[in-house]
Protein backbone atom coordinates (compact mmCIF):
# COMPACT_ATOMS: atom_id res chain seq x y z
CA UNK A 1 0.00 0.00 0.00
CA UNK A 2 1.34 3.30 -1.02
CA UNK A 3 1.18 6.13 1.49
CA UNK A 4 -1.29 9.53 0.82
CA UNK A 5 0.16 13.04 0.40
CA UNK A 6 -1.89 13.43 4.29
CA UNK A 7 0.36 10.84 5.47
CA UNK A 8 3.26 12.02 4.63
CA UNK A 9 2.44 15.71 5.59
CA UNK A 10 1.65 14.04 8.95
CA UNK A 11 4.98 12.18 9.04
CA UNK A 12 6.88 15.50 8.37
CA UNK A 13 4.87 17.17 10.93
CA UNK A 14 5.41 14.32 13.73
CA UNK A 15 9.14 14.51 12.69
CA UNK A 16 9.40 18.12 12.78
CA UNK A 17 8.63 18.23 16.39
CA UNK A 18 10.49 15.28 17.37
CA UNK A 19 13.62 16.70 15.60
CA UNK A 20 13.39 20.24 15.41
CA UNK A 21 14.18 21.29 19.04
CA UNK A 22 17.82 19.51 18.75
CA UNK A 23 18.40 21.07 15.26
CA UNK A 24 18.06 24.15 16.65
CA UNK A 25 19.91 24.03 20.36
CA UNK A 26 22.72 22.48 18.10
CA UNK A 27 22.35 25.57 15.74
CA UNK A 28 21.84 27.71 18.54
CA UNK A 29 24.95 26.73 20.91
CA UNK A 30 27.37 28.65 17.86
CA UNK A 31 25.70 31.27 18.32
CA UNK A 32 27.29 34.15 20.95
CA UNK A 33 25.80 34.79 24.23
CA UNK A 34 25.20 38.20 23.97
CA UNK A 35 23.63 37.36 20.77
CA UNK A 36 21.13 33.99 22.67
CA UNK A 37 19.48 36.70 24.98
CA UNK A 38 18.43 39.28 22.50
CA UNK A 39 16.09 36.59 21.14
CA UNK A 40 15.73 33.54 18.29
CA UNK A 41 16.82 34.40 15.16
CA UNK A 42 17.22 32.48 11.61
CA UNK A 43 20.53 33.79 10.96
CA UNK A 44 23.51 34.33 13.72
CA UNK A 45 25.40 37.55 12.79
CA UNK A 46 29.04 35.60 13.78
CA UNK A 47 29.58 31.87 14.37
CA UNK A 48 31.51 30.92 17.25
CA UNK A 49 32.95 28.03 19.30
CA UNK A 50 33.10 30.42 22.52
CA UNK A 51 30.07 28.26 23.96
CA UNK A 52 31.84 25.36 23.92
CA UNK A 53 35.47 26.58 25.03
CA UNK A 54 33.83 27.92 27.85
CA UNK A 55 32.09 25.27 28.88
CA UNK A 56 35.22 23.44 28.31
CA UNK A 57 37.15 25.57 30.79
CA UNK A 58 34.50 26.68 33.25
CA UNK A 59 33.35 22.40 34.14
CA UNK A 60 35.11 19.12 33.96
CA UNK A 61 33.00 17.84 31.00
CA UNK A 62 35.66 15.24 29.57
CA UNK A 63 35.92 13.82 33.31
CA UNK A 64 32.11 13.76 33.67
CA UNK A 65 31.89 11.86 29.90
CA UNK A 66 34.18 9.42 31.19
CA UNK A 67 32.86 8.68 34.38
CA UNK A 68 29.34 8.56 32.62
CA UNK A 69 30.77 6.00 30.20
CA UNK A 70 32.48 4.07 32.79
CA UNK A 71 29.02 3.73 34.60
CA UNK A 72 27.62 2.93 31.25
CA UNK A 73 29.86 0.16 30.36
CA UNK A 74 29.20 -1.42 33.91
CA UNK A 75 25.79 -1.35 33.79
CA UNK A 76 26.07 -3.48 30.44
CA UNK A 77 28.23 -5.98 31.88
CA UNK A 78 25.69 -6.67 34.75
CA UNK A 79 22.51 -6.39 32.84
CA UNK A 80 23.77 -8.68 30.22
CA UNK A 81 23.90 -12.08 31.72
CA UNK A 82 21.26 -11.36 34.62
CA UNK A 83 18.91 -10.74 31.77
CA UNK A 84 19.35 -13.24 29.60
CA UNK A 85 19.52 -15.86 32.40
CA UNK A 86 16.28 -14.95 34.01
CA UNK A 87 14.49 -14.22 30.48
CA UNK A 88 15.31 -18.38 30.14
CA UNK A 89 14.24 -19.34 33.00
CA UNK A 90 10.67 -17.50 32.98
CA UNK A 91 10.11 -18.48 29.35
CA UNK A 92 12.11 -21.88 28.53
CA UNK A 93 11.73 -23.67 32.02
CA UNK A 94 8.92 -25.09 34.18
CA UNK A 95 8.71 -24.53 38.11
CA UNK A 96 6.51 -23.97 40.65
CA UNK A 97 5.99 -20.58 41.26
CA UNK A 98 7.88 -19.62 37.63
CA UNK A 99 4.44 -17.27 36.63
CA UNK A 100 4.60 -15.69 39.55
CA UNK A 101 8.79 -14.57 39.49
CA UNK A 102 7.78 -13.02 36.13
CA UNK A 103 5.58 -10.83 37.54
CA UNK A 104 7.55 -9.84 40.67
CA UNK A 105 10.43 -9.23 38.48
CA UNK A 106 8.09 -6.68 36.66
CA UNK A 107 6.88 -4.89 39.49
CA UNK A 108 10.40 -3.26 40.68
CA UNK A 109 9.05 -0.58 39.01
CA UNK A 110 6.06 -0.22 41.58
CA UNK A 111 8.55 1.45 43.56
CA UNK A 112 9.47 5.38 43.64
CA UNK A 113 12.55 5.58 43.24
CA UNK A 114 12.43 8.75 45.43
CA UNK A 115 11.68 6.94 48.30
CA UNK A 116 14.39 3.91 47.71
CA UNK A 117 17.28 6.38 47.53
CA UNK A 118 17.11 6.78 51.24
CA UNK A 119 17.36 3.70 52.40
CA UNK A 120 19.83 2.57 49.22
CA UNK A 121 21.92 5.93 50.48
CA UNK A 122 21.97 4.20 53.93
CA UNK A 123 22.94 0.15 52.54
CA UNK A 124 25.38 1.55 50.25
CA UNK A 125 26.95 3.71 52.93
CA UNK A 126 27.43 0.16 55.07
CA UNK A 127 28.91 -2.23 52.83
CA UNK A 128 30.89 0.54 51.23
CA UNK A 129 29.68 1.03 47.34
CA UNK A 130 28.67 4.58 48.50
CA UNK A 131 30.57 6.98 45.98
CA UNK A 132 31.47 4.51 43.52
CA UNK A 133 30.76 3.98 40.22
CA UNK A 134 30.24 0.32 40.30
CA UNK A 135 27.77 0.88 42.79
CA UNK A 136 25.64 3.13 40.95
CA UNK A 137 26.07 0.42 37.88
CA UNK A 138 24.50 -2.01 40.28
CA UNK A 139 21.54 -0.10 40.98
CA UNK A 140 21.25 1.29 37.15
CA UNK A 141 21.19 -2.53 36.05
CA UNK A 142 18.45 -3.25 38.84
CA UNK A 143 16.28 -1.19 37.42
CA UNK A 144 16.97 -1.93 33.51
CA UNK A 145 16.72 -5.46 34.21
CA UNK A 146 12.95 -6.18 34.27
CA UNK A 147 12.36 -4.69 31.36
CA UNK A 148 15.24 -6.40 29.55
CA UNK A 149 13.42 -9.76 30.33
CA UNK A 150 10.04 -8.46 28.92
CA UNK A 151 12.44 -7.70 25.79
CA UNK A 152 13.67 -11.01 25.37
CA UNK A 153 10.50 -12.86 25.94
CA UNK A 154 9.04 -12.59 22.65
CA UNK A 155 12.44 -14.11 21.25
CA UNK A 156 12.64 -17.28 23.30
CA UNK A 157 9.30 -17.52 23.08
CA UNK A 158 9.33 -17.71 18.96
CA UNK A 159 12.32 -20.24 19.51
CA UNK A 160 10.95 -23.38 18.29
CA UNK A 161 11.58 -26.02 21.29
CA UNK A 162 12.96 -28.86 18.51
CA UNK A 163 16.42 -26.84 18.19
CA UNK A 164 16.81 -27.56 22.34
CA UNK A 165 15.59 -30.88 22.23
CA UNK A 166 17.59 -31.92 19.14
CA UNK A 167 20.62 -30.65 20.79
CA UNK A 168 19.81 -32.37 24.29
CA UNK A 169 19.19 -35.47 21.97
CA UNK A 170 23.08 -35.29 20.61
CA UNK A 171 24.27 -34.87 24.12
CA UNK A 172 25.02 -31.54 24.63
CA UNK A 173 24.28 -30.20 28.01
CA UNK A 174 22.16 -27.39 28.49
CA UNK A 175 24.47 -24.58 29.29
CA UNK A 176 26.01 -25.88 25.87
CA UNK A 177 22.84 -26.13 24.52
CA UNK A 178 22.23 -22.24 25.78
CA UNK A 179 25.38 -20.78 25.01
CA UNK A 180 25.83 -22.37 21.26
CA UNK A 181 22.45 -22.46 20.32
CA UNK A 182 19.84 -20.77 22.03
CA UNK A 183 22.02 -17.18 22.64
CA UNK A 184 22.67 -17.26 18.64
CA UNK A 185 19.31 -17.68 18.01
CA UNK A 186 17.87 -14.92 20.10
CA UNK A 187 21.35 -12.39 19.40
CA UNK A 188 18.87 -9.19 18.40
CA UNK A 189 16.81 -9.43 21.80
CA UNK A 190 20.43 -9.10 23.30
CA UNK A 191 21.47 -6.30 21.24
CA UNK A 192 18.81 -4.28 21.88
CA UNK A 193 18.72 -5.25 25.38
CA UNK A 194 22.48 -3.95 25.57
CA UNK A 195 21.41 -0.74 23.71
CA UNK A 196 18.81 -0.56 26.43
CA UNK A 197 21.10 -0.67 29.38
CA UNK A 198 23.09 2.05 28.16
CA UNK A 199 20.80 4.39 27.21
CA UNK A 200 19.26 3.70 30.88
CA UNK A 201 22.85 4.25 32.89
CA UNK A 202 23.41 6.91 30.23
CA UNK A 203 20.13 8.98 31.31
CA UNK A 204 19.73 8.05 34.91
CA UNK A 205 20.29 11.19 37.35
CA UNK A 206 18.39 10.93 40.20
CA UNK A 207 20.43 8.13 42.25
CA UNK A 208 23.93 9.75 40.27
CA UNK A 209 23.06 12.44 42.20
CA UNK A 210 22.56 10.69 45.58
CA UNK A 211 25.11 7.98 45.76
CA UNK A 212 27.85 10.26 44.43
CA UNK A 213 29.67 12.12 46.60
CA UNK A 214 32.92 13.40 45.25
CA UNK A 215 33.59 16.04 42.58
CA UNK A 216 35.65 13.72 40.72
CA UNK A 217 33.32 11.08 40.19
CA UNK A 218 30.22 13.40 39.29
CA UNK A 219 28.20 12.20 36.20
CA UNK A 220 27.48 14.18 33.09
CA UNK A 221 23.69 13.86 34.03
CA UNK A 222 24.35 15.53 37.27
CA UNK A 223 26.67 17.70 36.37
CA UNK A 224 24.12 19.06 32.91
CA UNK A 225 21.36 19.64 36.20
CA UNK A 226 24.09 21.90 38.27
CA UNK A 227 24.47 23.83 35.38
CA UNK A 228 20.31 24.13 34.56
CA UNK A 229 19.57 24.87 38.45
CA UNK A 230 22.72 27.62 38.79
CA UNK A 231 21.04 31.35 39.87
CA UNK A 232 22.02 32.66 36.30
CA UNK A 233 21.28 30.57 33.70
CA UNK A 234 24.36 30.75 31.18
CA UNK A 235 22.24 29.62 27.79
CA UNK A 236 25.92 29.46 25.87
CA UNK A 237 27.01 27.29 27.81
CA UNK A 238 24.05 24.94 28.65
CA UNK A 239 23.11 25.03 24.65
CA UNK A 240 27.24 23.80 24.02
CA UNK A 241 26.68 21.58 26.96
CA UNK A 242 23.51 19.75 25.60
CA UNK A 243 24.97 19.29 22.27
CA UNK A 244 28.01 17.48 23.57
CA UNK A 245 26.36 15.80 26.73
CA UNK A 246 23.58 14.32 23.76
CA UNK A 247 26.66 14.09 21.05
CA UNK A 248 27.88 10.40 22.11
CA UNK A 249 24.76 8.65 23.11
CA UNK A 250 23.27 9.87 19.73
CA UNK A 251 26.45 8.51 17.75
CA UNK A 252 26.36 5.01 19.67
CA UNK A 253 22.50 5.04 18.93
CA UNK A 254 23.08 6.28 15.04
CA UNK A 255 25.39 3.17 14.64
CA UNK A 256 23.30 0.98 16.60
CA UNK A 257 19.71 2.43 15.76
CA UNK A 258 18.68 0.01 13.18
CA UNK A 259 18.88 -3.42 14.86
CA UNK A 260 18.15 -1.68 18.25
CA UNK A 261 14.52 -0.49 16.43
CA UNK A 262 14.48 -4.46 15.08
CA UNK A 263 15.37 -5.92 18.17
CA UNK A 264 12.41 -3.83 20.41
CA UNK A 265 10.37 -3.47 17.91
CA UNK A 266 10.36 -7.86 17.65
CA UNK A 267 10.30 -7.97 21.20
CA UNK A 268 6.83 -6.28 21.17
CA UNK A 269 5.47 -9.60 19.36
CA UNK A 270 3.57 -11.26 21.71
CA UNK B 1 -7.82 -35.89 25.10
CA UNK B 2 -7.02 -36.48 28.55
CA UNK B 3 -8.55 -40.09 28.03
CA UNK B 4 -5.65 -40.97 25.54
CA UNK B 5 -2.35 -39.28 27.71
CA UNK B 6 -3.98 -41.34 30.49
CA UNK B 7 -3.81 -44.16 27.83
CA UNK B 8 -0.37 -43.27 26.58
CA UNK B 9 1.25 -42.56 30.68
CA UNK B 10 0.11 -46.56 31.43
CA UNK B 11 1.55 -47.70 28.38
CA UNK B 12 4.82 -45.83 28.90
CA UNK B 13 7.59 -48.50 30.84
CA UNK B 14 8.76 -47.27 34.37
CA UNK B 15 11.71 -46.61 33.15
CA UNK B 16 10.67 -43.63 31.05
CA UNK B 17 8.57 -42.35 33.21
CA UNK B 18 11.19 -41.89 36.09
CA UNK B 19 13.14 -40.48 33.44
CA UNK B 20 10.48 -37.68 32.36
CA UNK B 21 10.24 -37.13 35.72
CA UNK B 22 14.03 -37.21 36.78
CA UNK B 23 13.99 -35.02 33.34
CA UNK B 24 11.52 -32.30 34.92
CA UNK B 25 12.94 -31.89 38.49
CA UNK B 26 16.08 -31.15 36.47
CA UNK B 27 14.66 -28.65 34.59
CA UNK B 28 12.56 -26.82 37.32
CA UNK B 29 16.43 -26.94 39.19
CA UNK B 30 18.03 -25.55 36.27
CA UNK B 31 15.23 -22.63 35.78
CA UNK B 32 15.40 -21.99 39.61
CA UNK B 33 18.97 -21.66 39.57
CA UNK B 34 18.97 -19.22 36.54
CA UNK B 35 16.74 -16.82 37.85
CA UNK B 36 18.15 -16.83 41.69
CA UNK B 37 20.64 -14.71 41.16
CA UNK B 38 18.16 -11.91 39.86
CA UNK B 39 15.83 -12.64 42.57
CA UNK B 40 18.92 -11.93 45.11
CA UNK B 41 19.99 -9.05 42.92
CA UNK B 42 16.98 -7.03 42.83
CA UNK B 43 16.07 -8.64 46.54
CA UNK B 44 18.72 -6.32 48.20
CA UNK B 45 18.67 -3.22 45.75
CA UNK B 46 15.38 -2.88 45.75
CA UNK B 47 13.04 -5.00 48.36
CA UNK B 48 15.33 -4.84 51.01
CA UNK B 49 15.47 -0.72 51.14
CA UNK B 50 11.75 -0.87 50.47
CA UNK B 51 11.16 -2.33 53.73
CA UNK B 52 13.83 -0.28 55.39
CA UNK B 53 11.92 2.35 54.17
CA UNK B 54 8.59 1.44 55.43
CA UNK B 55 10.03 0.27 58.81
CA UNK B 56 11.62 4.34 58.56
CA UNK B 57 7.99 5.57 58.01
CA UNK B 58 7.11 4.87 61.73
CA UNK B 59 9.94 6.25 63.61
CA UNK B 60 11.42 9.85 64.07
CA UNK B 61 14.28 9.75 61.85
CA UNK B 62 15.21 12.79 60.11
CA UNK B 63 18.39 12.63 58.56
CA UNK B 64 19.91 9.11 57.59
CA UNK B 65 21.97 7.42 60.11
CA UNK B 66 20.67 10.43 62.58
CA UNK B 67 18.45 9.42 66.01
CA UNK B 68 15.12 8.18 66.14
CA UNK B 69 12.67 6.30 67.71
CA UNK B 70 9.48 4.60 66.85
CA UNK B 71 6.13 6.82 66.76
CA UNK B 72 3.87 4.93 64.96
CA UNK B 73 1.56 5.80 62.74
CA UNK B 74 2.38 9.59 63.82
CA UNK B 75 4.37 10.63 60.36
CA UNK B 76 1.22 9.37 58.75
CA UNK B 77 -1.05 11.35 60.29
CA UNK B 78 1.49 14.28 59.93
CA UNK B 79 1.39 13.72 55.75
CA UNK B 80 -1.92 12.86 54.99
CA UNK B 81 -2.85 16.00 57.23
CA UNK B 82 -0.52 17.58 54.74
CA UNK B 83 -2.32 19.68 52.43
CA UNK B 84 0.47 20.25 50.33
CA UNK B 85 0.66 15.97 50.00
CA UNK B 86 -2.89 15.81 49.38
CA UNK B 87 -2.51 18.07 45.83
CA UNK B 88 0.82 16.30 45.06
CA UNK B 89 -1.27 13.10 44.65
CA UNK B 90 -4.04 14.67 42.34
CA UNK B 91 -1.42 16.44 40.50
CA UNK B 92 0.47 12.40 40.08
CA UNK B 93 -2.77 11.39 39.14
CA UNK B 94 -3.53 14.23 36.66
CA UNK B 95 0.14 13.48 35.22
CA UNK B 96 -0.49 9.77 34.83
CA UNK B 97 -3.31 10.19 33.25
CA UNK B 98 -2.95 13.22 31.13
CA UNK B 99 0.64 11.41 29.98
CA UNK B 100 -0.97 8.35 29.66
CA UNK B 101 -3.67 9.52 27.19
CA UNK B 102 -0.79 11.78 24.99
CA UNK B 103 1.37 9.40 24.74
CA UNK B 104 -0.83 6.48 23.88
CA UNK B 105 -2.55 8.58 21.36
CA UNK B 106 0.24 9.52 20.11
CA UNK B 107 2.33 6.39 19.77
CA UNK B 108 -0.66 4.71 17.64
CA UNK B 109 -1.54 7.33 15.42
CA UNK B 110 2.55 6.85 14.27
CA UNK B 111 2.81 3.74 14.41
CA UNK B 112 0.06 3.27 12.28
CA UNK B 113 1.07 5.70 10.21
CA UNK B 114 4.51 4.52 10.07
CA UNK B 115 3.35 0.36 9.30
CA UNK B 116 3.53 1.22 5.83
CA UNK B 117 6.24 1.44 3.02
CA UNK B 118 7.32 4.43 2.22
CA UNK B 119 10.43 6.20 1.33
CA UNK B 120 12.57 7.08 3.98
CA UNK B 121 10.98 4.33 6.14
CA UNK B 122 14.32 3.22 7.75
CA UNK B 123 15.31 6.22 8.57
CA UNK B 124 12.26 7.62 10.25
CA UNK B 125 12.01 4.70 12.50
CA UNK B 126 15.40 5.07 13.96
CA UNK B 127 15.38 8.74 14.12
CA UNK B 128 11.91 9.17 15.59
CA UNK B 129 13.50 7.37 18.74
CA UNK B 130 15.81 10.03 19.15
CA UNK B 131 13.81 11.99 22.13
CA UNK B 132 13.94 9.17 24.18
CA UNK B 133 17.71 8.26 23.70
CA UNK B 134 18.95 11.80 24.70
CA UNK B 135 19.71 12.12 28.81
CA UNK B 136 16.31 13.81 30.54
CA UNK B 137 19.56 16.92 31.22
CA UNK B 138 19.43 17.35 27.55
CA UNK B 139 15.94 17.32 27.14
CA UNK B 140 15.25 19.49 30.23
CA UNK B 141 17.68 22.10 29.01
CA UNK B 142 16.05 21.89 25.11
CA UNK B 143 12.91 23.02 26.55
CA UNK B 144 13.58 25.24 28.99
CA UNK B 145 15.57 27.35 26.29
CA UNK B 146 12.74 26.29 23.26
CA UNK B 147 10.18 27.56 25.91
CA UNK B 148 11.73 30.48 27.24
CA UNK B 149 10.01 33.90 27.50
CA UNK B 150 12.43 35.96 25.82
CA UNK B 151 14.86 33.94 23.85
CA UNK B 152 12.81 31.12 23.28
CA UNK B 153 11.84 29.75 19.86
CA UNK B 154 8.39 28.91 20.92
CA UNK B 155 7.45 32.55 21.91
CA UNK B 156 9.20 33.42 18.56
CA UNK B 157 6.66 31.59 16.47
CA UNK B 158 3.80 32.48 18.53
CA UNK B 159 4.39 36.50 18.74
CA UNK B 160 5.86 36.23 15.38
CA UNK B 161 2.56 34.69 13.81
CA UNK B 162 0.48 37.15 15.71
CA UNK B 163 -0.86 34.65 17.75
CA UNK B 164 -0.01 36.37 20.96
CA UNK B 165 0.90 39.76 21.81
CA UNK B 166 2.95 39.16 24.85
CA UNK B 167 5.07 36.08 25.45
CA UNK B 168 3.99 33.50 27.47
CA UNK B 169 6.10 32.50 30.33
CA UNK B 170 5.50 28.76 30.11
CA UNK B 171 7.32 27.57 33.04
CA UNK B 172 7.30 30.37 35.23
CA UNK B 173 3.23 30.65 35.67
CA UNK B 174 0.94 28.20 37.65
CA UNK B 175 -1.54 27.83 34.77
CA UNK B 176 1.02 26.52 32.08
CA UNK B 177 3.92 24.72 34.21
CA UNK B 178 2.62 21.42 34.71
CA UNK B 179 0.80 21.27 31.04
CA UNK B 180 4.28 22.14 29.03
CA UNK B 181 6.06 19.65 31.73
CA UNK B 182 3.63 16.98 30.36
CA UNK B 183 3.74 17.61 27.00
CA UNK B 184 7.49 17.23 27.42
CA UNK B 185 7.33 14.07 28.90
CA UNK B 186 5.15 13.20 26.53
CA UNK B 187 7.27 14.78 23.93
CA UNK B 188 10.11 12.44 25.58
CA UNK B 189 8.38 9.12 25.94
CA UNK B 190 6.13 8.83 22.84
CA UNK B 191 8.44 7.59 20.00
CA UNK B 192 9.47 4.81 22.16
CA UNK B 193 6.09 3.57 22.75
CA UNK B 194 5.84 3.83 19.13
CA UNK B 195 8.65 1.81 18.16
CA UNK B 196 7.36 -1.13 20.50
CA UNK B 197 3.80 -0.85 18.88
CA UNK B 198 5.30 -1.14 15.28
CA UNK B 199 6.84 -4.60 15.97
CA UNK B 200 3.46 -5.58 17.46
CA UNK B 201 1.94 -4.34 14.24
CA UNK B 202 4.13 -5.87 12.26
CA UNK B 203 2.83 -9.71 13.49
CA UNK B 204 -0.68 -9.12 11.97
CA UNK B 205 -1.09 -11.27 9.01
CA UNK B 206 -1.45 -9.35 5.90
CA UNK B 207 -4.16 -11.91 5.16
CA UNK B 208 -6.48 -10.56 7.55
CA UNK B 209 -6.97 -7.39 5.97
CA UNK B 210 -6.91 -8.76 3.05
CA UNK B 211 -10.07 -11.09 4.05
CA UNK B 212 -12.07 -7.91 5.48
CA UNK B 213 -10.96 -6.08 2.17
CA UNK B 214 -12.92 -9.01 0.47
CA UNK B 215 -15.70 -8.78 3.03
CA UNK B 216 -15.92 -5.29 2.42
CA UNK B 217 -14.99 -3.99 5.82
CA UNK B 218 -14.40 -0.16 6.41
CA UNK B 219 -11.02 0.54 7.60
CA UNK B 220 -12.64 1.30 11.20
CA UNK B 221 -13.75 -2.11 11.07
CA UNK B 222 -10.35 -3.26 10.03
CA UNK B 223 -8.97 -1.31 12.82
CA UNK B 224 -11.47 -3.01 15.56
CA UNK B 225 -11.81 -6.23 14.25
CA UNK B 226 -8.08 -7.02 13.19
CA UNK B 227 -5.83 -4.16 14.54
CA UNK B 228 -6.71 -3.57 18.01
CA UNK B 229 -7.16 -6.84 18.72
CA UNK B 230 -3.62 -7.99 18.03
CA UNK B 231 -2.41 -5.12 19.97
CA UNK B 232 -4.14 -5.60 23.01
CA UNK B 233 -1.73 -7.68 24.42
CA UNK B 234 1.02 -5.53 23.75
CA UNK B 235 -0.74 -2.55 24.99
CA UNK B 236 -1.21 -3.68 28.33
CA UNK B 237 2.06 -4.45 28.60
CA UNK B 238 2.79 -0.79 28.22
CA UNK B 239 -0.39 0.17 30.06
CA UNK B 240 0.89 -1.28 33.35
CA UNK B 241 4.75 -0.70 33.17
CA UNK B 242 4.33 2.72 31.66
CA UNK B 243 1.83 4.14 33.84
CA UNK B 244 4.38 2.83 36.63
CA UNK B 245 7.16 4.68 34.75
CA UNK B 246 5.11 8.01 34.71
CA UNK B 247 4.08 7.98 37.62
CA UNK B 248 8.05 8.05 38.95
CA UNK B 249 8.69 10.68 37.27
CA UNK B 250 11.20 12.68 38.95
CA UNK B 251 14.08 13.67 36.70
CA UNK B 252 12.71 15.56 34.18
CA UNK B 253 10.34 17.93 36.90
CA UNK B 254 13.36 18.77 39.26
CA UNK B 255 15.61 19.37 36.56
CA UNK B 256 12.92 22.12 34.41
CA UNK B 257 10.70 23.27 37.96
CA UNK B 258 11.63 21.79 40.86
CA UNK B 259 8.12 21.69 41.52
CA UNK B 260 7.40 25.25 41.45
CA UNK B 261 6.39 27.76 40.99
CA UNK B 262 4.08 27.95 43.63
CA UNK B 263 4.38 23.79 44.10
CA UNK B 264 2.68 23.45 40.63
CA UNK B 265 4.79 21.00 39.27
CA UNK B 266 4.73 19.23 42.44
CA UNK B 267 4.07 15.66 42.13
CA UNK B 268 4.25 13.16 44.69
CA UNK B 269 7.84 11.99 43.82
CA UNK B 270 9.20 15.38 44.17
CA UNK B 271 6.89 15.78 47.56
CA UNK B 272 8.76 13.11 48.90
CA UNK B 273 12.35 13.76 47.25
CA UNK B 274 12.00 17.47 48.68
CA UNK B 275 11.02 15.88 52.05
CA UNK B 276 13.83 13.82 52.47
CA UNK B 277 16.28 15.55 50.71
CA UNK B 278 15.32 19.64 51.32
CA UNK B 279 13.42 19.40 54.56
CA UNK B 280 15.57 16.28 56.07
CA UNK B 281 12.39 14.62 57.21
CA UNK B 282 12.84 10.90 56.24
CA UNK B 283 10.25 9.94 58.44
CA UNK B 284 7.93 11.87 56.85
CA UNK B 285 9.34 11.47 53.29
CA UNK B 286 8.89 7.71 53.97
CA UNK B 287 5.04 7.28 55.28
CA UNK B 288 4.68 9.70 52.16
CA UNK B 289 5.99 7.14 49.64
CA UNK B 290 4.14 4.48 50.94
CA UNK B 291 1.05 6.09 50.75
CA UNK B 292 1.51 6.75 47.13
CA UNK B 293 2.74 3.02 46.84
CA UNK B 294 -0.37 1.81 48.13
CA UNK B 295 -2.30 4.09 45.55
CA UNK B 296 0.06 2.69 42.92
CA UNK B 297 -0.59 -1.28 44.25
CA UNK B 298 -4.07 -0.26 43.99
CA UNK B 299 -3.50 0.22 40.50
CA UNK B 300 -1.63 -2.23 39.56
CA UNK B 301 -4.66 -4.23 41.06
CA UNK B 302 -7.54 -3.29 39.44
CA UNK B 303 -5.60 -2.90 35.82
CA UNK B 304 -4.54 -6.64 35.99
CA UNK B 305 -8.28 -7.43 36.66
CA UNK B 306 -9.44 -5.58 34.02
CA UNK B 307 -6.82 -6.30 31.34
CA UNK B 308 -7.62 -9.62 32.26
CA UNK B 309 -10.56 -9.41 30.73
CA UNK B 310 -9.59 -7.36 27.37
CA UNK B 311 -7.35 -10.19 26.68
CA UNK B 312 -9.96 -12.55 26.41
CA UNK B 313 -12.17 -10.40 24.86
CA UNK B 314 -9.90 -8.95 22.49
CA UNK B 315 -8.82 -12.85 21.98
CA UNK B 316 -12.68 -13.68 21.62
CA UNK B 317 -12.95 -11.07 18.81
CA UNK B 318 -9.79 -12.64 17.06
CA UNK B 319 -10.82 -15.81 17.31
CA UNK B 320 -14.65 -15.18 16.12
CA UNK B 321 -13.17 -13.38 12.87
CA UNK B 322 -10.34 -16.24 12.17
CA UNK B 323 -13.37 -18.84 12.53
CA UNK B 324 -15.83 -16.58 10.27
CA UNK B 325 -13.27 -16.40 7.89
CA UNK B 326 -12.82 -20.24 7.70
CA UNK B 327 -16.51 -20.91 7.50
CA UNK B 328 -16.48 -18.95 3.97
CA UNK B 329 -16.77 -21.15 0.87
Amino acid sequence: MTMSRARYAWITLVLLVVLAPFAWIAYNSFRPNIELISGPSLLPEVWSLDNYRNLLSSTPFWRWTANTALVAGLTLVFTLPLAVMAAYSIYRTKYWGRDFLGLAVLSVYVFPSALLAVPIFGLFNDIGLIDTHVGLAILNSAFAIPFAVWLLQAFLRSLPPELEEAAAVDGASRIRTISQIVIPQIAPGIFAVAVFAVIVAWTEFLFASVLILSDGKRLLSVGMATLIQGYTVDWGRLTAGAVLTGLPIIVFFTLSARWFVQGISAGAVD
Amino acid sequence: MVKEEARRRTKRSFGARLAARDYETRDAIFGFLLILPVLVWLGIIVLAPMVSAIATSFTSLRVPGGPSEAVGLANYATVWGDAGFRSSLVRSAVWVVTNGVLQTALALGVALTLNRKFWGQGFVRSWIVLPWVVPVAVAAILWKWMLDASAGAVNGILMGSGLVEEPIVFLGQVSTALPSLIGINSWRLFPFLTIILLGALQVVPESEYEAARVDGASRWMQFKYITFPHLVPTLTVLGLVGTLWAANVFDLIWMITQGGPIDSTTTAPVFIYDEAFASFNMSAAAAASVIFLLFLVAFVVVFSLTAGKSLRQAEEVLSVAGKRRRERP
